[in-house]
């Protein structure tokens, strides 16, 4: 049986050596979705060192790789060892992967959820979600850091959801003026809540509150007509 | 010589039988003429998927050698241009095949007069089905989206991989070392790739004349009773990761709906694609008996990322 031993970082994650970062984190995702112990697809293939190993050897690439400074001496060792061409690190054939990396892997949705659902544990997360939950409105901010510390990129909401990272952006900036209309935007907040394994209807009522509250707000400043 | 498509998969009741019947029929249909051969010996019940009662007379006559040639025993079915090779008629005792008797069959089968041969297996790894599954350097193993199944297809892959080493290593001169360990050894004490790392060691020569006999071995995957609820992706995943660790390319072939409809058309004595043909199910059947018919390249040993 074939391991890791005789591949490179980039190889062993599967990624070009221009990968930009954010292909190399779904890369990373998809890895362990096929490695890690619950994976089905694997289920029983290796014994529990080898896995070890596998996911060992995944992390140790994934966090070489993110990091710039380390993939950037890591790239260099490569090159100077002759073990990859310096062409291949070129940002040349960029542009050509984010196009398509934009039309969202099949496999992008799942790999996500799977990443999410393990991260959900985590004690920062679960401290975002439970602020969220105990208030009764919510900010976009509080959407945002949530994902952030899920690391979730914009660009990977919209592959997805393809709610415009505009409209994102707009959403977690409480931008109430320029949000799509309610129907869109509670379809909108529903989807993005799923994403982040938060209970929806508690996001969508709690967000529409808030723009209520900054509508009245906004009403009061404004003088009010005489009768 | 036939194409020859040995139907394996370690667990029972995955549908190997099922989806030998099926696809034997629907390759038939196009044209092809094709033999099914149940090997399945001691539990033999492929007829049944095909709405037939047991043949009187199959594989005993060819065994006993009241009949010269293999191809006098097949019987026709209710498909034209296909054909059945029963083992329902063999007694019990069949299950343990002279080794003898099973070399004279595995030559017969590949002289077969017929476009297509599918074997239908039993469950298990015991040496005779690992033998017939060797009979072609393209097996089909099937399996359910279930960890189970899953368990038992991986170990099924690995007792035929090590069976194929092991019948190499015989063939070709070997060191003594390495003969010792075959010898002296059941398929769970030595693993093929520790089998493979010790020749790899000793003598990276005949290593790579291993491997490259592995290589040439094709193994295709066919994931049956899938429900809504399963990883779509699951198949996908499973061939990459089989291209990615054994020595071998794998191809999945496609994954084959459930239907409570299957048991009625066997309560109704009937084929199943006859019976329903325009459901999920035997669409997704259709499109693998047309891989199968209309073979594409093998698929390459792994895709290397640029
Ligand atoms: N795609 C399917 N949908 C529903 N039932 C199925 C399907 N495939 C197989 N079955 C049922 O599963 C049972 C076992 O199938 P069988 O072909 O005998 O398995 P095996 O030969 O692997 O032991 C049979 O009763 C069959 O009707
Ligand atoms: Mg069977």
């Amino acid at each position: 049986m074939k391991t890791f031993e005789n591949e490179n970082y980039y190889e062993i994650l599967q990624v070009p050596a221009n990968a930009r970062a954010d292909e190399i984190k779904q890369a990373y995702r998809d890895a362990l979705a096929i490695y890690e112990t619950e994976s089905v697809a694997t289920y029983s293939l290796f014994s529990e060192e080898q896995r070890e190993r596998l996911l060992q050897a995944i992390e140790t690439a994934f966090g070489t790789l993110i990091n710039e400074d380390k993939r950037t001496a890591y790239n260099q060792m490569l090159m100077a060892t002759g073990q990859v061409d310096a062409a291949n690190f070129s940002r040349q054939g960029q542009r050509q992967l984010a196009a398509y990396s934009d039309t969202g892997s099949p496999s992008t949705e799942k790999s996500l959820s799977q990443w999410v659902l393990k991260k959900a544990d985590t004690p920062k997360i679960r401290q975002l979600i439970e602020a969220i939950l105990s208030q009764d409105q919510l900010s976009g901010l509080a959407l945002k850091q949530l994902r952030e510390a899920y690391g979730i990129e914009l660009s990977e909401i919209y592959a997805i959801t393809k709610i415009s990272g505009d409209s994102l952006k707009r959403i977690e900036a409480d931008q109430f003026e320029d949000l799509p209309a309610e129907v869109y935007l509670k379809q909108f907040l529903k989807s993005y809540a799923d994403i982040l394994h938060i209970d929806s209807r508690h996001v969508v009522d709690g967000y529409l509150k808030s723009m209520a509250r900054d509508r009245a707000e906004k009403g009061a400043v404004r003088p009010r007509p005489l009768l | 010589m036939p194409k020859i498509y040995p139907i394996g998969g370690g667990k029972g009741g995955v549908g190997k039988s099922f989806v030998a019947a099926s696809l034997g029929a629907m390759i038939a249909q196009h044209g092809k003429t094709v033999a099914l051969l149940d090997l399945d010996l001691g539990a033999s019940n492929l007829h049944t998927f095909l709405g037939m009662s047991a043949p009187k007379d199959g594989l005993n006559l060819f065994l006993n050698k009241t009949a010269q040639n293999l191809e006098r025993v097949a019987v026709p079915t209710p498909v034209t241009n296909l054909f059945l090779i029963s083992s329902s008629t063999c007694s019990m005792e069949i299950a343990n095949l002279f080794y003898a008797q099973k070399i004279k069959l595995i030559n017969a089968v590949k002289k077969l007069p017929f476009d297509y041969v599918l074997i239908d297996l039993g469950a298990g790894t015991n040496f005779n089905t690992l033998d017939f599954f060797l009979t072609s350097s393209k097996g089909i193993f099937v399996c359910t989206p279930e960890p189970t199944s899953i368990e038992n297809a991986f170990r099924f892959i690995k007792a035929v991989y090590l069976r194929k080493i092991k019948q190499l290593i015989r063939q070709h001169d070997f060191d003594a070392r390495v003969n010792a360990a075959i010898l002296d050894t059941d398929s769970s004490a030595v693993k093929s790739q520790d089998l493979l790392d010790m020749v790899s060691k000793d003598d990276p020569e005949k290593a790579s004349l291993l491997k490259a006999h592995i290589g040439r071995f094709q193994f295709k995957l066919i994931l049956n009773q899938f429900r809504r609820s399963a990883d779509t992706s699951l198949g996908n995943k499973i061939e990459a990761v089989c291209n990615r660790h054994f020595y071998s390319p794998f191809e999945f072939l496609g994954q084959v709906a459930f239907d409570e409809r299957v048991i009625d058309s066997i309560y109704a004595r009937k084929l199943y694609i006859t019976a329903y043909p325009a459901t999920i199910t035997a669409m997704d059947l259709k499109q693998i008996a047309e891989l199968l018919a209309n073979p594409q390249p093998a698929p390459s040993l792994r895709q290397q990322a640029p």
